[in-house]
C-alpha cells in the first residue's frame, strides 16, 4: 500500500445530486431526473413500509413501483416545497398520502410491468422483513427504521466498492468487523497474520477504514438532507429511532 | 431470535452481520485519539519539507504546517485527500488551486510558494497564515466598524486583483479570509475558483451546498451560467453583513429557505440588528446583496473605494444616497424591502431614539440629510435649479446637527411624476422637503413631516435668498429633532412595528393594508400611549375598506389618539376622514379643519375635496390648487380643482385641468371613461355615446361606462330604450361589489327610465328594492348630497311628493354640486316638468354663479402676479 494512501472512491458511485439540489433547482425536469435518481436508492425503506401495512409482497412490490412514479411524475418539488424537511420525512409524508388513496392504488396495479423502478431483490429485502419484529411499532417509527439501516447498509456497500476498485476488498472484508464496536473482533495481531501485515499498520489501516466509514456515511445522509450541517442531526434521529427497537 | 442476528451490544437487529445503530454510534462517536495516529498518518516529509501537524482538514484537501529548512521557515501546505485522488474532479480542482493561487501576486492574495507532488498526491506550499481566519475575529470586531471597513477594503482589493487576472474566488467566506503575523487578511481557499466565464456547474453545486448564506443569488437560480465578478461583490458584501451584524445573512432562515429565497427575500438590514451601524455602511452592505449582478458595485474596486471612503470620512454617504434616491424602477423594489427599517429607521427613527445624548457623528454620514425635492407634479427647470441651490446651501449651513436625518437625499434631482410613496421608498425619508415655484416667480419651500402629516417649515424666497432659507430650515429642523415626543420613549420594538406599518400604508404592494394593520396592532401592544400609532391604525383601517365596521374602527382609534394628544392634527385628520367616508360631511369639516389649524397640511387636499361636495366651490378650487404642487401623489388633489371649475360652468378649463389631473395615473380604458364623462359634461352626446360603448362593460369601469351612457341618451339625445338597455346589462355585476350605503342605483335608474317610458308595472319591485339601502344611508346620518337625491327620486316615483321635495330641498342644502348634477343626472327625470322643481334649481343657480365669480376673481389674481413677475 501506498504511503499516506487510502482505498479511493470512484467516481460514479455517488449519485450527483442530492435532496438540497432537487429542492434548490428551478428546473422541474431536473428536478424530476434527480429526485428519481435518489428514490432509487430508496427503495428499501418504502417497500418494507408498504409490506408492513399488510401487502402480500407481489403487492407491495407494485405499490412501491407505483408509489415513485406517482411522486415522480406529479408530486416532486412541489410538494417538497411544502414540507421543507428531509428526503425521509418528504417520502413518508408522500407514503402517507399515497396508501390513503384507493384510487391511486388501483392505478397503480394497472402500470406494473414496462417501468421497472425496483433495484432491490424482493426476496432479500423479505428475509431481513422476517428477522426484524417490530410490527407494533408506528408506521413513521417503522419507516425511520427501516431508512436507518438502509443508510447504513448503502454506506457499507459503498465502502467496500471503494475497496475494491482499488484492489483492496479483501482488506474490507477482513478488517469490517472492525467497524462494529458490538461486535466480536480478533485482535490486530491476529487480523495482521491473515493480512500479512504488523500490528501497527493494521491499526492504521482500521483507523482509516473507521474514518472512510465515517466520511461515507456522512455523505450519504448528505444525500438526503438540504444542507451539510444537518448531517449530525439526522444521524443522531437514525441512531435513536433504531436504539427504540431494543426497547419496544 | 437467535444470538447472530442480534448485537450484543445494545441488543438491536443486526443487518448483514453487523450492527446499523452501532455503526451509527460509531460514526457519531468523535474519532479516537488513540486511533489518530497523526504521526503515522501524515508523511513526516513531503518533497523538501518537514511536516509538523495538521492545521486543517478540508473537503479536497488537508492542511499542514510545514517547515522548509533550506529558507529556515514555516509554510503551509496543503495536500490533495488521498481518498479524493480517483476523482478526476477533485485532482483537477486541486490543481486549478494551485495554479490560480500561484498566478495571482497580490499583497492580500496568500502567496503559494511551491507546487509539487509527492508519491502521487498533488501539494503546494503556501504562506503561513498565523493570525488565523475571519470568522475567529467576527465578535472581536464587532462595532469596530472603520476597522472592519479597512480590512476589508483590503480584501476587496485583492479580489479585483484576482478579477483581473480573470480569476473568481467564488467561495468568500469569513473562514477563507486568514491573517498574517502582520495581522494583513489574505484571501486564500481558491479551491472553487474559476477562469472568468469558465462553465461552472460543478463547482458551482459544491458552492451551494458548502455555504448557502454567502452564494449570490444567481448562482442558485441559474446554476450552469457563467458567472461574473458580481458573485464575489455579493460573497464580500455578505462578509460585510456578518462583520456588522455578527451574523451571516439570512442567519434567521434555514439553510433550505436561504437556497429558496435567496433570489426573492432582501436580508434583514444591518440596522435593524443594530442601530448603531453607520447607515452608509449598511448602504453599502446592502448594495453588495442586490439580487440582480448589475445592481451592486460594478466589481471588488468600486466595493473598496466605497469602503474606503467610509474608512477615510469622504463624501460617500451623499453618492450612495444619489444612488438610493434615482433607482431604477427593479432596484425600486428591492428597495421597498430594505427600507423597512434600515433606512428609514436613519432618518427620522433616529429623530426619536437617539434624543439620548447625541451620538457622536460618523464622519462618513454626517454629511446631509435633508431631502430637497423640486416639485414633483412636473417640475420645472427653475424648481430644479431652485431645489438645487437649496440643497447646496443646507450642506453648507447645517453641519453635523442634522446627522440624524440622515439618508435622506440632499441632492435635488427631477422626480417627476413619482408618487410619494415611490419617492420615500427612494429616499427613505419620511421628511419631504419640497420646492416650488410661485405664480409671482418665486420659490415656496416647504418641509412636511409625512409621518405627522404636518408642516415643519414653510417660506417662500427669491433667487439668492437661499442661505438665509436654509438656515430657517434647519433651525426649524432641529426643533422638530428636540421636540419631546410619547415616541421618544418608545421601545425599539414598539417603534419598528410603528415604522414598519407606516412603511406599509405608504407601499402600493398587495397586501401591504393587512400587513400595516398587524404591524401598528403591535405597536400598540407594546407602546399603548404612542398616539402617532393610534393615529396610524386608523387610517389603515380607513384604507382597508369602506365598510361601516372598518370606518367605526377607525374612529375609535382616531378618537383615542386625538384624546392622547389633542395638537396631533394628523389623528384628527384621519378621524375626519373617517366622518367624511361615513358621509358625515359637518363633523368632517369641523375635524378637518381642527386638523389644518394643527398644522396638518397633508388634509388640505381632503379639505378641498369636502368643499367642492357641499358646494363651496371657490374655496375647494383655491385650497386644491395651492396644495396640488406639493401633493403630486393624491391625483384627488390634482382633480378637485378641475371638479370645482367644472361645477361652475367652467368647462373648458376644468377639462383642460381634469385631462393633466388624470394624466399621471389611469389605464386607457379609464381616460377613456373619463372623456366620454367630459364629453357629457359638456353635451357631446354622440361623443360621450361613442366612447362609452367602447368600454367593456365586463371590467370594474363597465359600470360607470353604462352610467354615463345611460346618462348621455336620456338627458342628452332622449334615447331612452338605450339608456334602459344599458342599465339594465349592468344591474347585475353592479350590486355585487358596491356597499348598499349608496342605495342601489342600477335598480333605481331602472325604474327611473321605466317611468320615462310609460312602463309602470315594474316600479314597486324596483323602487323597493332600491328603497332600504338609501334609508339605511340616510338613517345612518349621510350627508352625501347623491344619497339624498336617489331617495327624493325614488320617492317622486312613488307619488310620495311632498317627502320628495323635503328631500330634494334637503340635498340642496347640502351641496351644490346638486345644481350641477341637475343637467345630466337621471335622478332629475323624475322631476323635470315640475315647477316647484324648477324654481329650486333657480335658487342654486344664484349661489353658484356667485362661486363662479369668486373662482373666476382668484385666476384673474394669479395671472395678474405672473404677468407681473415677467413670466
Amino acid at each position: 500500500m501506498r504511503s499516506g494512501a487510502a482505498p479511493a472512491s470512484g467516481g460514479g458511485v455517488f449519485p450527483d445530486t442530492s435532496w438540497g439540489l432537487i429542492l434548490a433547482t428551478r428546473d422541474p425536469d431536473g428536478a424530476r431526473s434527480a429526485l428519481a435518481a435518489l428514490c432509487r436508492r430508496y427503495w428499501t425503506p418504502i417497500y418494507v413500509c408498504v409490506r408492513r401495512q399488510g401487502y402480500a409482497p407481489t403487492d407491495a412490490e407494485d405499490l412501491t413501483q407505483a408509489f415513485f412514479l406517482h411522486l415522480i411524475e406529479h408530486e416532486t418539488v412541489a410538494r417538497a416545497e411544502r414540507v421543507r424537511g428531509h428526503f425521509r420525512s418528504f417520502l413518508l409524508g408522500a407514503l402517507r398520502f399515497f396508501l390513503a388513496h384507493e384510487s391511486e392504488r388501483e392505478q397503480a396495479r394497472k402500470r406494473g410491468g414496462g417501468l421497472a423502478f425496483a433495484v432491490v431483490d424482493v426476496a432479500d429485502v423479505e428475509s431481513q422483513l422476517a428477522a426484524s419484529a417490530d410490527a407494533r411499532l408506528s408506521m413513521d417509527l417503522q419507516f425511520d427504521r427501516e431508512w436507518a439501516r438502509t443508510v447504513v447498509a448503502h454506506a457499507r456497500t459503498r465502502l467496500r466498492e471503494e475497496y475494491a476498485r482499488s484492489g483492496q476488498d479483501r482488506l474490507y472484508d477482513a478488517l469490517q468487523c472492525c467497524l462494529d464496536p458490538g461486535a466480536s473482533a480478533p485482535s490486530y495481531v491476529e487480523l495482521g497474520k491473515d493480512l500479512g501485515r504488523n500490528e501497527g499498520a493494521v491499526k492504521v489501516a482500521v483507523h482509516r477504514l473507521r474514518n472512510r466509514f465515517r466520511e461515507v456515511l456522512r455523505r450519504e445522509v448528505g444525500y438526503t438532507v438540504v444542507t451539510m450541517d444537518q448531517v449530525g442531526e439526522e444521524l443522531r434521529h437514525l441512531r435513536d429511532v433504531l436504539a427504540l427497537e431494543s426497547t419496544a | 431470535m437467535n444470538a447472530s442476528t442480534t448485537c450484543p451490544r445494545c441488543g438491536s437487529v443486526r443487518v448483514e452481520g453487523a450492527c446499523p445503530r452501532c455503526l451509527l454510534d460509531a460514526a457519531l462517536a468523535e474519532p479516537e485519539a488513540e486511533a489518530r495516529p497523526e504521526a503515522v498518518e501524515f508523511p513526516r516529509r513531503v518533497g523538501r519539507h518537514q511536516l509538523l501537524g495538521e492545521i486543517a482538514r478540508g473537503g479536497t484537501g488537508v492542511v499542514y504546517r510545514a517547515w522548509q529548512p533550506e529558507l529556515k521557515r514555516e509554510v503551509a501546505l496543503k495536500m490533495l485527500l488521498a481518498t479524493r485522488l480517483e476523482r478526476a474532479d477533485a485532482l483537477g480542482r486541486f490543481r486549478r488551486e494551485a495554479e490560480l493561487m500561484a498566478s495571482l501576486d497580490d499583497p492580500g492574495i496568500l502567496p503559494v510558494y511551491e507546487v509539487g507532488e509527492h508519491e502521487g498526491l498533488p501539494y503546494f506550499s503556501m504562506k503561513l497564515a498565523e493570525g488565523g481566519n475571519l470568522a475567529e475575529r467576527v465578535a472581536s470586531l464587532s462595532g469596530n466598524y472603520v476597522q472592519i471597513a479597512r480590512m476589508l477594503a483590503r480584501v476587496a482589493r485583492a479580489v479585483d486583483h484576482a478579477h483581473r487576472h480573470g480569476v473568481l474566488h467564488r467561495d468568500l467566506k469569513p473562514s477563507n479570509i486568514v491573517f498574517d503575523a502582520k495581522q494583513q487578511p489574505l484571501v486564500t481557499d481558491f479551491g472553487l475558483a474559476r477562469h472568468l466565464g469558465a462553465d461552472s456547474s460543478l463547482t458551482g453545486i459544491d458552492a451551494l451546498i458548502g455555504t448557502p448564506r454567502y452564494v449570490a443569488p444567481e448562482v442558485v437560480t441559474s446554476p450552469g451560467s457563467a458567472l461574473t465578478p458580481a458573485v464575489d461583490v455579493y460573497g464580500l458584501g455578505a462578509i460585510l453583513y456578518e462583520l456588522l451584524t455578527g451574523v451571516a445573512p439570512f442567519a434567521e432562515l434555514t439553510p433550505l429557505q436561504v437556497l429558496r429565497e435567496v433570489a426573492t427575500r432582501a436580508p434583514i438590514p444591518p440596522r435593524q440588528h443594530d442601530a448603531s451601524i453607520p447607515p452608509a455602511l449598511e448602504a453599502i452592505c446592502l448594495r453588495c446583496l442586490e439580487k440582480r449582478p448589475g445592481d451592486r458595485f460594478a466589481g471588488a474596486a468600486e466595493f473598496a473605494r466605497a469602503l474606503e471612503s467610509f474608512a477615510h470620512g469622504g463624501a460617500l454617504a451623499q453618492r450612495l444616497h444619489a444612488w438610493l434616491a434615482v433607482p431604477s424602477r427593479r432596484r425600486r423594489a428591492a428597495l421597498a424591502a430594505m427600507l423597512l427599517l434600515g433606512v428609514a429607521l436613519g432618518s427620522l427613527g433616529t429623530w426619536w431614539w437617539l434624543r439620548e445624548p447625541f451620538p457622536a457623528p460618523d464622519p462618513a454620514v454626517a454629511t446631509r440629510t435633508v431631502a430637497v425635492l423640486p416639485s414633483m407634479q412636473d417640475p420645472s427647470a427653475a424648481e430644479v435649479e431652485a431645489a438645487r441651490r437649496l440643497a447646496a446651501q443646507l450642506r453648507l449651513t447645517l453641519p453635523l446637527r442634522l446627522a440624524p436625518f440622515a439618508a435622506a437625499l440632499a441632492t435635488a434631482q427631477a422626480f417627476p411624476r413619482r408618487t410619494d410613496s415611490e419617492i420615500h421608498a427612494a429616499i427613505g425619508a419620511f421628511l419631504v422637503v419640497t420646492v416650488v415655484q410661485e405664480d409671482d416667480g418665486r420659490f415656496a419651500v416647504e418641509a412636511v413631516d409625512d409621518l405627522r402629516g404636518d408642516r415643519l417649515f414653510r417660506a417662500t424666497y427669491a433667487r439668492g435668498e437661499e442661505a438665509m432659507v436654509a438656515r430657517e430650515l434647519g433651525l426649524a429642523l432641529e426643533k422638530r429633532r428636540t421636540q419631546p415626543t410619547a415616541e421618544a420613549g418608545m421601545s425599539r420594538r414598539a417603534l419598528t412595528s410603528l415604522l414598519v406599518g407606516i412603511h406599509y400604508m405608504q407601499s402600493t404592494a398587495e397586501g401591504g393594508n393587512t400587513k400595516a394593520i398587524a404591524a401598528l396592532k403591535d405597536a400598540i401592544a407594546r407602546a399603548p400611549d404612542s398616539a402617532l400609532a393610534h393615529a396610524w391604525l386608523a387610517w389603515a383601517y380607513i384604507a382597508h375598506g369602506g365598510e361601516n365596521y372598518w370606518l367605526d374602527s377607525a374612529i375609535d382609534e382616531a378618537a383615542t389618539a386625538r384624546r392622547m394628544d389633542p395638537d396631533l392634527g394628523f389623528a384628527t385628520w384621519q378621524l375626519g376622514k373617517a366622518y367624511y367616508y361615513k358621509s358625515w360631511f359637518a363633523r368632517a369639516m369641523e375635524a378637518f379643519e381642527d386638523a389644518r389649524a394643527h398644522g396638518c397640511v397633508r388634509v388640505e387636499s381632503e379639505l378641498s375635496l369636502l368643499y367642492y361636495e357641499i358646494g363651496r366651490f371657490a374655496d375647494s378650487y383655491r385650497l386644491g390648487r395651492e396644495r396640488r404642487r406639493f401633493d403630486a401623489d393624491a391625483w384627488m388633489t390634482q382633480a378637485t380643482p378641475a371638479h370645482a371649475l367644472l361645477a361652475v360652468g367652467m368647462e373648458a378649463a376644468g377639462a383642460s385641468a381634469l385631462r393633466t389631473a388624470w394624466s399621471g395615473n389611469g389605464n386607457p380604458q379609464k381616460m377613456t371613461l373619463r372623456e366620454a364623462e367630459l364629453a357629457l359634461y359638456r353635451g357631446d352626446a354622440e361623443l360621450c355615446s361613442r366612447l362609452a360603448t367602447g368600454i367593456d362593460p365586463a371590467i370594474r369601469d363597465g359600470f360607470f361606462a353604462a352610467s354615463t351612457l345611460a346618462r348621455t341618451c336620456a338627458t342628452q339625445t332622449g334615447d331612452i330604450a338605450t339608456a334602459l338597455a344599458t342599465i339594465e346589462a349592468t344591474r347585475r355585476s353592479y350590486a355585487s361589489d358596491r356597499g348598499a350605503s349608496n342605495g342601489n342605483p342600477p335598480a333605481l335608474h331602472e325604474a327611473i327610465l321605466l317611468a320615462q317610458l310609460g312602463r309602470n308595472e315594474r316600479l314597486p319591485a324596483l323602487l323597493a328594492e332600491a328603497r332600504p339601502g338609501l334609508q339605511a344611508a340616510i338613517d345612518a346620518g349621510s350627508e352625501y348630497p347623491p344619497v339624498q337625491l336617489r331617495m327624493a327620486a325614488l320617492q317622486r316615483l312613488a307619488d310620495e311628493i311632498d317627502p320628495a321635495y323635503a328631500t330634494l330641498e334637503r340635498a340642496f342644502a347640502l351641496g351644490l354640486t346638486v345644481n350641477y348634477r341637475t343637467r345630466w343626472n337621471l335622478e332629475f327625470l323624475p322631476f323635470k316638468d315640475d315647477a316647484r322643481f324648477a324654481a329650486l334649481r333657480a335658487r342654486s343657480e344664484a349661489a353658484v354663479a356667485d362661486q363662479a365669480r369668486l373662482i373666476r376673481e382668484q385666476i384673474k389674481a394669479a395671472s395678474e402676479s405672473k404677468a407681473q413677475a415677467g413670466l
